[in-house]
């Protein structure tokens, strides 16, 4: 049996992949824009800043059925917002209104966008609170506390009630955005705060004898808000101020861009492995309103189905609803050279292996440190060529 | 069923627990011309086996003069080391089963190893290529297991008392395996694994002739053979598509790109590759008594021009030729001496193999011990045999130095041999 097993070193340089290769094709980039999708985002807004205005935050009350035990006494109830802000140059009066959601009102935090919260305008409110000074706990947290009454809360908690959707109106700013943190924080979201008293059957020892003894002690209920979103109305291609020989990508703006690269033309055999696939995007740090303290991230997607109509997609191409599908998808960082570089490996090897069909990709804002971000990338109409957005294929065949 | 599993079994043991060499990536790897003790032990190939003066059991032309059955059973065993490589192995030779029939006819069965392509080898080149602004230095392993036995069936007739002939017809089977690493591309996150394999089957057929053509000194005897492949040849290719191997497993695995569902294997029947048609010559030279002069010569060529596909470096297929020379002398089994009842084996030989690289061959010079004691009323026999050979070749800059250690255990018994009523 062999019991030692030197490998012997000797020039088999030949023994390399027969032929290893590097293809570089240039791509072309259609930017297009849908209403913002930012439901999941960890904050909500109002106010307004140069590109972007946001006039309502609309959040959904949770369930109340903590309420509905009959014991205890609601001694007082509000609803609580706490900001992000720990520095506020204005303290504004707040306005939330209040109104059922019945039936016929489809709200949903993924869905509802400035483009089609046309029936906001239409609703009559059910009433409303109003926050006339904001609140700073001694680890200098701002929040701003909406009193409300019993008798509204008990009414929310009827087992027959409609759920509650408040609508926090933007108070007069001059343009400047306020932020809260939202129901994805997992901390500091917005809630319903109810305090109340019950009574509660305690043994104590007298004596030594045990005795229960009823006592009234005053509780609190976090009762947190099930969905919330804010109403962004962004900048539009086609309202000017970005150039069409660019690409942008935002989550606030919902602007993202198709990608279709040519790989039939590349001649890569069949045989071959895919050893590298990177897609280069040069940022156009000049026109983009980015914050250099934070990362942001890209996202890119196989399109699973054919484009119907390309004509849709045509610069300043507006959608009012992305349902293009996507599959696999790979997120990727720019980097401090304005330098974006997506490994893409297995996306594009599987198209080379004709297990996808070459439909294009789907670029867009994986995550950014604001929604207000714009980032713009050079193409192929930039007259530096160094800067055009491209694929570089690596491959080795056996 | 049980036969051919066990056949099987027993081929496994023969072609893949054997020796490493990096020359067994060339070819169709480094050929076994010798797998038996006694003719290990006296620096021959087999056509002169030394058993004993007058019997090879690799040369069945010798074995009708066998007065018992035998069966025999080789182990191989050594180490291969240069300046910055050093490996060791063990493997079976031969087993083999030689029945003799009324001293006129013999039979025999056996297995034996052919060729070894068990190897492993670092590159030691760096080769640098530029993309997307970064270097990649590339380096690889190359790996092989497996290599190729021989399955065969002989009979041999004495003609007269001079003039004994033998026909061997030897079956060629195997599967070997080659695993290529290229690793290092960007700061070495990325190795890719290249697997192939290939599996053989061919036909040789052997004529062995001996004769004792001299009237003087008596005993001694000239030997011939021709070994030539016939038939139909066949390897079945199997090329796997290659992989990244991000989970480091060197099998495709679904964490490896592409994914192996994604992919297939591409298969070759190759029928045209060479075989090597050899032809061999010795003589055993009664030099006085029980003292013979051995001597042995081996010539080797290709019957196509078809490189072997199993080849996996860059390497040319040429003539080869072994030669040897050696003593044997012969035990006195009637000696009240211990010492005077061994056989003992002594030998020199060169090789030149069949492979070489622009005009470099690989060259063997070695020295061979051997002794072989019998026991048992049957000629039961041990065989121990040593050789120390230096090989040269262009692999490498050094010279290999190959110490083998092979043993023989050889039992004897009386079948088919008429035996007296009491």
């Amino acid at each position: 049996m062999s019991c030692i097993e030197d490998s012997f070193p000797t020039d088999i340089s030949d023994l390399h992949l027969d032929l290893l290769d590097t293809v570089t094709v240039d791509i072309e980039l259609s930017p297009y824009q849908t209403p913002p999708e930012i439901g999941s985002n960890r904050y909500l807004y109002v106010g307004s800043n140069e590109d972007f205005t946001i006039s309502r935050t609309v959040l959904k009350v949770g369930s109340l059925t903590a309420l509905q035990d009959s014991t205890f006494e609601i001694i007082d109830s509000r609803i609580e917002l706490t900001f992000i802000d720990t520095v506020l140059e204005v303290q504004p009066s707040f306005i939330l209104s209040y109104f059922a959601m019945d039936s016929t009102i489809e709200f949903s935090e993924s869905g509802t966008n400035y483009d089609n919260d046309d029936w906001l305008d239409e609703i009559v409110f059910d009433g409303q609170f109003i926050a006339d000074s904001l609140s700073l706990d001694t680890s200098g947290i701002y929040t701003v506390e909406f009193p409300i009454d019993t008798s509204v809360v008990m009414a929310w908690a009827d087992t027959s009630a409609d759920p509650q959707l408040l609508v926090l109106e933007s108070p007069a700013l001059n343009s400047e955005v306020l932020q809260f943190y939202s129901t994805e924080n997992g901390s500091l979201e917005p809630a319903l705060i109810v305090s109340y008293s019950d009574s509660v059957t305690v043994t104590v020892t007298i004596d030594s004898m045990e005795v229960d003894t009823l006592i009234l002690d005053t509780l609190e209920l976090v009762l947190e808000m099930s969905s919330d979103v804010s109403i962004v109305e962004p900048p539009l291609f086609s309202g000017g101020g970005f150039d069409s020989t660019l690409i942008y990508f935002s989550n606030g703006a919902g602007m993202k861009a198709l990608m279709n690269v040519d790989l039939d033309s590349l001649n890569v055999p069949e045989e071959a492995v895919i050893l590298k696939a990177k897609l280069v995007l040069y940022s156009d740090s000049t026109n983009s309103n980015w914050e250099e303290d934070g990362t942001f991230n890209m996202k890119i997607a196989t399109l699973e189905d054919s484009i119907a109509n390309e004509d849709d997609f045509i610069w300043p191409a507006f959608i009012s609803e992305d349902s293009l599908d996507t599959g696999t998808l790979k997120v990727s960082s720019l980097d401090s050279t304005d330098k974006l570089v997506h490994r893409m490996d297995r996306l594009i090897e599987t198209i080379f292996l004709g297990v996808e069909d070459n439909l294009g990709f789907k670029l867009e804002t994986s995550s950014a440190p604001s929604i207000f971000n714009i980032v713009a990338f050079h193409t192929s109409d930039n007259p530096d060529s160094a800067l055009h957005p491209r694929l570089e294929i690596y491959y080795g065949v056996p | 069923m049980f036969l051919r599993k066990s056949v099987l079994t027993v081929g496994l043991l023969l072609t893949t627990i054997s020796a490493q060499s990096p020359y067994n990536s060339t070819g169709i790897g480094m050929l076994s011309d010798f797998s038996a003790a006694p003719a290990f032990g006296l620096g021959m190939s087999g056509l002169m086996g030394g058993f004993n003066h007058s019997v090879s059991t690799q040369n069945p032309s010798t074995w009708p003069e066998l007065n018992f059955s035998k069966l025999t059973v080789h182990y191989i065993g050594g180490e291969i080391q240069n300046q910055s490589f050093r490996t060791s192995f063990g493997s079976l030779g031969d087993a083999s089963f030689i029945l003799p029939i009324k001293g006129e006819y013999a039979l025999g069965l056996g297995l034996k190893p052919f060729a070894n392509k068990t190897y492993l080898l670092t590159d030691t080149s760096v080769l640098d290529t530029i993309f997307a602004g970064d270097t990649l230095a590339l380096s690889s392993d190359l790996s092989g297991s497996g290599g190729m036995g021989i399955l065969h069936a002989g009979i041999a007739k004495r003609f007269s008392d001079r003039l004994s002939v033998g026909v061997d017809a030897e079956f060629l089977f195997g599967i070997s395996t080659e695993l290529a690493i290229v690793s290092g591309l960007f700061s070495g996150d990325t190795t890719v694994v290249i697997t192939r394999n290939h599996e053989i089957k061919g036909t040789f057929l052997s004529i062995y002739l001996t004769s004792s053509l001299f009237d003087t000194p008596v005993k001694s005897s000239v030997h011939f053979s021709v070994r030539t492949p016939v038939g139909t040849r066949r390897i079945i290719e199997r090329e796997n598509h290659a992989f990244i191997d991000n989970d480091g497993d060197l099998e495709h695995t679904p964490w490896d790109d592409p994914l192996p569902y994604d992919v297939s294997s591409a298969y070759n029947n190759i029928t045209s590759f060479s075989l090597p048609v050899d032809l061999s010559a010795g003589v055993m030279y009664n030099v006085s008594g029980s003292t013979f002069l051995v001597g042995e010569f081996v010539s080797r060529r290709f019957d196509e021009e078809d490189q072997f596909p199993t080849s996996s470096i860059s390497s040319t297929i040429d003539s080869g030729r072994r030669i040897a020379l050696g003593l044997l002398r012969e035990g006195q089994t009637e000696s009240r001496s211990f010492l005077n009842r061994l056989n003992y084996r002594i030998g020199f030989f060169n090789r030149q193999h069949y492979i070489s690289s622009h005009g470099e061959s690989v060259t063997e010079q070695g020295f061979a011990l051997g002794i072989g004691i019998p026991f048992g009323v049957t000629r039961n026999q041990i065989d121990i045999g040593f050789q120390y050979v230096e090989r040269s070749g262009f692999l490498s800059s050094g010279p290999e130095i190959v110490n083998q250690l092979t043993i023989g255990l050889t039992l004897s018994d009386v079948w088919l041999a008429s035996r007296k009523r009491r």
